[in-house]
């Protein structure tokens, strides 16, 4: 009878153990989830930064933008005054029917007397989130009339 | 008797009070595991937030930049339409730098003009223009743009250094 009252409280005990235990796992299981997806984020919006800044470095160079963008992004789509790249879950840049999230350069130019005024704001978002902006200008002097 | 007696020797090293220490030191194990995955993650999430705030102080400090190369572009313009005498253009022009602000500091042996906007607290941006004589196609050169570190303020933080005596 000892033996028998032993081996039932220790079927309680697991019992109560392991309801315990499983109340835990799922606490910290979605907690664990929760940093997943906080560094996935991270990295994400590093890597939108890292993309936007090059997009900005070439927009900030002294040679046509349009030519380089053709020339780096084959795939983007060039309109007057935006520009539209389509990139993949790694930020690398894919045709426009596979993709996961947009690169959007909205372009505007503002003459004056002695110069351009050439502006451009960097955007990267999915259709449900965004990521990261950037606004970048670029002042191109005329030459002095000799 | 015989049957009971039989389950308690198959049960040895299974005591009570066995299985819920177990059960506490997993539950600790977990839970460091979990203070450790969030803690680097939120880290991790606020360096992220903090370079990018940087890039995006960057890029503004730029933005200023080229909003002062304007605003130059066409002063200069203006002192080149009225005056033709590179020692008074120079003049003039050193009087017209005052006015842009961005702590503009002007070397009169070189023509060369410092501006400086500031990025966050430790960084600035940093950019040197060479004023062009009158007769030159071009009124300006931006002749380097770099950022510099600021070194930290340690002033009232005085450190009990040996003094060699």
């Amino acid at each position: 009878m000892k033996g028998r009252s032993k081996s039932v409280g220790l079927l309680i005990e697991i019992s109560i153990s392991i309801l315990f235990f499983s109340l835990f796992c799922a606490i910290a299981l979605q907690l664990f989830v929760h940093a997943k997806t906080m560094s996935e984020n991270s990295v994400l919006k590093t890597k939108a930064m890292s993309c936007a800044q090059s997009v900005a470095d070439l927009f900030r160079s002294n040679e046509d933008f349009h030519d380089l963008i053709k020339e780096q992004y084959p795939n983007a789509s060039i309109l007057q005054d935006q520009i539209v790249i389509s990139l993949d879950k790694d930020m690398q840049p894919i045709s426009s029917d596979s993709e996961a999230y947009q690169l959007t350069a909205s372009l505007n130019e503002e003459p004056t007397e002695t110069g351009i005024m050439k502006t451009a704001q960097i955007s990267v978002h999915s259709e449900s989130a965004f990521l990261c902006s950037l606004e970048t200008k670029k002042y191109f002097p005329k030459e002095a009339a000799s | 008797m015989n049957r009971w007696n039989h389950r308690g020797k198959v049960g040895v090293g299974t005591n009570i009070g066995f299985v819920s220490l177990l059960m506490i030191f997993l539950t600790l194990c977990l839970t460091c595991f979990c203070v450790l995955a969030l803690s680097i993650a939120s880290k991790d999430s606020r360096l992220t937030e903090r370079s990018l705030d940087y890039t995006q102080s960057y890029y503004q400090a730029d933005e200023l930049s080229q909003e002062t190369l304007q605003k130059l572009d066409l002063g200069l313009s203006t002192i080149k339409q009225n005056i033709n005498d590179p020692s008074q253009y120079y003049t003039q022009a050193s009087v017209f730098l005052e006015t842009l602000g961005q702590d503009a500091r002007y070397e009169e042996a070189d023509h060369t003009v410092t501006f400086t906007y500031s990025i966050s607290e430790k960084s600035k941006l940093l950019q040197v223009i060479q004023i062009n004589a009158p007769s030159e196609k071009t009124r300006y050169t931006v002749l380097s743009t770099h950022t510099i570190s600021l070194p930290d303020d340690l002033s009232g933080q005085s450190q009990n250094l040996w003094k060699g005596n």
